[in-house]
């Protein structure tokens, strides 16, 4: 690891001015459970490391009958998981965030942290020169790539590695950002950049810009959701992929719903024609059938990976069967 | 009897080499290697490194006053590249400095250039580029070629199996002192002390009587640390040499992960013949080895699986070959089963096929074809108190395998998307170092003026408890408490020339040893006692007491000893043992390799969820003969442990290599072994009772590797509930069986065979 300033602004116009000022060299902290990682193995090199956590302010739950939730950016995922009214207003989200990693990295990780992680592709995190880290090529493409994205990929074939992302995309969240002085919402679908965009970033901050708060609107009464998340070991492990699901119905049938996926893609994946076809959908097994049979349609699998189109479809007709 | 080892262990007192305090003014090593699997280094810029402060030396090749050489069995292996590099993680340098930071942050400091050359991972492509670590080995009996015709049914196929990380929890390590008059000691976490004292010796090109060796415990080994220990003590003995200063080096678990090999890849191709009633006539099968860029133990590991490559069944007609081929991987290295399970997986996958294609249960071929008494194997041994058959009858009624396959028929018709499967798995495993000379060993015995006891023997406790069980061999020929007996650490300058600890055969070889050197102890004690009680006849110890007719003398054991020593009677024996009536011709490839061979017979079942392609192993038990187990919990621990490490190996434990050869999966968040979640419901493994074997120590049998291959099970009972969900899939035969596998087995759109 590479020598650095620690920096502990005391507001975020101090800590997005310092980012801003060095694009290049200055880095944000919070929970430090990816970042650390990161910087230990010299794939980030930063020269100021900027903790956000010396800015008061940054980590709450607050949640307004009729309104919905809002999270800060600094709210650890152990919290998360185990507060009241998160386990009965959006169970949807305690699952997901008990779902990450282990206790001891749940109590230092972020929520805000937890969607800005960087991939954790193994040629990314490896001495290879790859494109995300500047380099010309992909590795993975034609290598090693079981865990990689089997839709949206190119000229990078990473996955996202966020699991709080998925269930915030089927939650319909949306982003509070800090910069320049003044303050944006971002809906959390259009946060993420897909690497045909851009390869070298995952997601839309600008230089300076800083996540403050996640809003999630208020679930409807007779909502249902599920998370399932697929790991190869029991606990403390990356998904392989997950599925997000946030349904109303009446009776047996869909009214409407989202359905989001990650592991699948560069990026938390949703699909809108997808989630306009689940109105009216019977929720038995024929018709659910025809439905995950629309998943990942237009999937191009990788030469290791094409065991993810059946696992995200089978999973999913799991869990709206279940719901 | 509870080892009390594993109080030091939970209390975290116990040692090992990153915990030794070393003097203030010892320096630290740290590894530069190559990061591609094969090249020319054209330069190599050590100035930015030197500059950096802290840093006392760099070493390369060429600072290496004895032989830059540390293959044991061919010399074949540098310890530090010269021109050539030939695996990715192969050392380059060694920097000195004076902490362990320091040394890691000039290792990145350094720069190397290589002119990079084809890189080859396949061993099937290292045959077709002939590239051979040794000449083809082949083990035949009766003749196949003439047996063909008179089989009903013949099946053929290729059985792949993976590498395997070894994952001991205590990484590679060594700390290496100057001592007066240019001497050196070592100390290292390694199962074989005079390997090192050899490999050291070679490079620093000191006598072997100027090192002295010692290894007090490992956090564990399991073949990793048989040979590839020797490489790191020689960096920290030469490091130590050349600054005239104490050296630790300590490998980081991504450096060792990188850096050291695992177990042998294997790609091999099978033919299996039978007559109509299902008797196996003739099997030929070719094993190629994935050996890595230097031969290590290689050539060993090969014949054992040529040994193992019919398990426990008896086979008329056999060719095997086997091909150990040079890649740029790692050198692979020895693993608990030692080619064995590699073996055994290739005709396991040859019986599951020919069933299918007989229409029966593979455990009606397994069954029918096991060993019976004075059955020959292919290399000339005959089976002796062979207990295959008595182990498969005790598993089918001990585990009332009949209603487990019946409820399991039951479940597969009740249910849609979950699918049971179930599977035998018979095991022999023959017992000795298969190169007969390394089948010795030696035991030193201290009886102290107060009656206290020291042991030293070549074995070294690596958590499998072999220091109890001498304790146990000790206290029992000289009837006194355990608290009496200490065992010192495995050290070359008290017992030399000795063998690894390896091969299952620690407590065995090392045993007898003891006890030889125990009896002659307890022979001159007694003699003592006679002469003092004035006796004619001879007296016996119970309990630390001495007894003459049954009658207590009112002499205890501290009062005999103290008279022994005052009498200026030698209270220290050294003895040694070899195993009798072994031997082996290599030319002709017969003879008597194995002291004894062990069985027993495995029962698994497994439940797949067929849309989400996991499966829990609903349970792994065993019949398992261990001869009358010399301390039964230690016994059934090891038995479970390697059991679930071979769970591991079979299932979810999948080693990712770049193309040019640099380990992807370098970490425990790529590199996935079983967890507690993942173990086996239940896992239930009892001791074939009224067994015994005179040839072992106590009557006991050695438990270290054979339990591994019950796991095998686990793959043909997943098989079979792929079966269950997709009758018409025919599958390749490819370990590590990952869940991406099991899926597409479970979906692909081919039909016939599934390759991952």
């Amino acid at each position: 690891m590479k020598n650095f300033n620690y920096i502990q602004p005391k507001s975020l116009k101090e800590a997005s001015d310092i980012l801003k000022k060095k694009p290049h060299e200055a880095m944000l902290y919070a929970g430090g459970t990816d970042a650390l990682g990161l910087m230990k193995q010299d794939i980030i090199k930063p020269e100021e490391v900027v903790n956000l956590k010396s800015v008061p302010g940054l980590n709450y739950i607050s949640y307004t009958n009729g309104k919905g939730l809002r999270i800060g950016a600094l709210t650890e995922l152990a919290e998360i998981a185990e507060n009241p009214v998160i386990s009965e207003k959006y169970p949807i989200l305690r699952h997901a965030a008990l779902a990450v990693a282990s206790p001891q990295l749940r109590n230092l990780g972020t929520i805000a942290g937890n969607l800005c992680q960087r991939p954790r592709c193994w040629y990314y995190r490896e001495e290879f020169n790859c494109l995300r880290k500047g380099g010309d090529m992909c590795y993975a493409f034609d290598g090693q790539n079981k865990y990689h994205c089997v839709i949206g990929g190119g000229p990078c074939f990473i996955v996202h590695p966020s699991d709080l992302a998925v269930v915030l995309l089927a939650l319909d969240a949306k982003l509070t950002v800090f910069g320049d002085r003044k303050t944006r919402t971002v809906q959390l679908k259009d946060f993420f950049v897909s690497p045909g965009d851009d390869y070298q970033h995952e997601n839309n901050l600008k230089a300076g810009e800083i996540i403050t708060e996640i809003q999630i609107p208020e679930l409807p009464q007779d909502a249902k959701s599920a998370f399932v998340k697929f790991r190869e070991r029991g606990v403390w492990d990356f998904a392989v992929v997950s599925v997000g699901a946030v349904i109303r119905k009446e009776g047996s049938k869909v009214i409407s719903g989202k359905l989001a996926f990650g592991g699948v893609a560069p990026i938390p994946w949703m699909d809108e024609s997808l989630n306009a076809k689940l109105p009216g959908v019977a929720l038995s097994e024929e018709p659910v059938a025809q439905l995950v049979s629309e998943i990942l349609k237009k999937a191009e699998p990788l030469s290791k990976n094409a065991y993810k189109v059946p696992l995200v479809r089978n999973l999913t007709k799991r869990l709206l069967l279940e719901l | 009897m509870e080892n009390i080892d594993l109080l030091y262990h939970a209390r975290g007192e116990s040692k090992f080499i990153d915990d030794l305090r070393l003097p203030s003014d010892a320096l630290y090593a740290a590894i530069f290697y190559s990061s591609t699997g094969h090249g020319r280094i054209l330069s190599l810029d050590l100035r930015d490194a030197l500059l950096m402060p802290g840093v006392k030396a760099i070493l390369t090749s060429k600072d290496i006053p004895g032989e830059n050489q540390i293959g044991g069995v061919i010399a074949d292996e540098t310890l530090l590249a010269e021109d050539e590099v030939h695996y990715a993680g192969q050392p380059i340098a060694l920097v000195v400095a004076e902490s362990p930071e320091c040394a890691r942050k000039a290792v990145k400091k350094i720069k190397v250039l290589f002119d990079e050359l084809p890189v080859v991972l396949d061993p099937r492509e290292a045959f077709r580029k002939g590239s051979f670590i040794i000449p083809p080995r082949i083990f035949s009996m009766g003749n196949t070629s003439l047996a063909w015709d008179n089989c009903l049914v013949i099946v053929e196929g290729r059985a792949e199996t993976g590498a395997q990380e070894h994952l001991y929890l205590e990484t590679q390590g060594s700390v290496a002192y100057p001592t007066d008059s240019g001497s050196l000691k070592v100390t290292s976490s390694t199962q074989a002390p005079t390997a090192v004292q050899r490999a050291v010796s070679r490079v620093t090109g000191l006598p072997m009587n100027k090192i002295e060796v010692e290894a007090s415990r490992l956090g564990g080994g399991f073949g990793g640390k048989e040979d590839q220990a020797n490489s790191f003590a020689a960096m920290a003995a030469l490091s130590a040499l050349k600054l005239n200063r104490p050296v630790k080096l300590v490998l980081s678990r991504q450096e060792d992960l990188r850096i050291t090999g695992k177990r042998h890849p294997y790609s091999s191709d099978f033919k299996l013949g039978l007559d109509s009633e299902g008797r196996i006539l003739a099997y030929e099968v070719t094993f190629y080895q994935n050996a890595g860029a230097s031969a290590d133990l290689s050539p060993a590991i090969l014949d054992r699986t040529l040994f193992h490559c019919t398990n426990s069944y008896f086979v008329p007609n056999v060719k095997a070959t086997a091909y150990s081929l040079r890649t740029n991987l790692p050198p692979m290295t020895a693993f608990r089963g030692f080619g064995a399970p590699q073996g055994m997986f290739a005709i396991e996958s040859a019986i599951f096929k020919a069933a299918e294609k007989m229409g029966v249960e593979p455990s009606y071929l397994q069954e029918k074809n096991l060993l019976k008494e004075g059955d020959a194997f292919p290399y000339g041994q005959s089976a002796e108190g062979c207990r295959a058959k008595e182990s498969w009858l005790a598993a089918l009624e001990t585990f009332e395998t009949g209603e487990i396959k019946n409820r399991i028929e039951k479940f597969n018709r009740e249910n849609q998307f979950f699918k049971k499967g179930f599977a035998f798995m018979p095991i022999c495993f023959g017992i000795s170092f298969t190169n007969a000379s390394m089948n010795q060993a030696g035991a030193l015995v201290h009886i102290y003026s107060d009656g206290s006891i020291g042991i030293s023997t070549a074995a070294v406790e690596m958590g499998q408890g072999v220091n109890m069980k001498l304790r146990q061999i000790a206290s029992a020929i000289f009837q006194v408490s355990l608290d009496k007996i200490k065992i010192e650490p495995a050290n070359t300058t008290r017992v030399a020339n000795t063998s690894p600890t390896a091969a299952s055969a620690a407590a065995d070889l090392n045993g007898k040893a003891l006890e030889k050197a125990c009896n002659e102890l307890l022979e001159r004690l007694l003699n003592a006692a006679a002469l003092k009680l004035k006796t004619e006849d001879k007296p016996v110890i119970i309990n630390e007491e001495i007894l003459l007719k049954e009658e207590k003398t009112g002499l205890k054991w501290e009062d005999l000893v103290k008279m022994a020593f005052d009498e200026r009677m030698d209270l220290t024996s050294h003895a040694h043992h070899i195993t009798p009536g072994i031997y082996f011709d290599k030319l002709l490839n017969q003879g008597r390799p194995f002291n004894y061979h062990v069985y027993g017979t495995g029962v698994v079942e497994v439940t797949l969820d067929c849309l989400r392609g996991t499966y829990t192993v609903d349970s792994l038990k065993a019949i398992h003969d261990s001869g009358k187990p010399l301390n039964p919990l230690i016994d059934r621990g090891q038995a479970e442990g390697a059991a679930i490490q071979g769970l591991g190996w079979l299932t979810m434990e999948e080693i990712a290599y770049a193309s040019k050869g640099p380990l992807l999966s370098d970490s425990l968040s790529a590199y996935k072994v079983p967890d507690v979640y993942f173990s086996p419901g239940e896992l239930d493994i009892r001791f074939l009772k009224a067994s015994d074997n005179p040839r072992g120590i106590f009557n006991s049998k050695a438990i270290g590797e054979p339990p591994f291959m019950y796991a095998i099970g686990v793959f043909f009972a997943l098989y079979n509930a792929i079966k269950e969900f997709r009758p018409e899939v025919r599958m390749d035969f490819t370990a590590p069986l990952t869940n991406e596998r099991l899926l597409l087995a479970l979906y692909s759109k081919e039909k016939n065979t599934v390759t991952a």
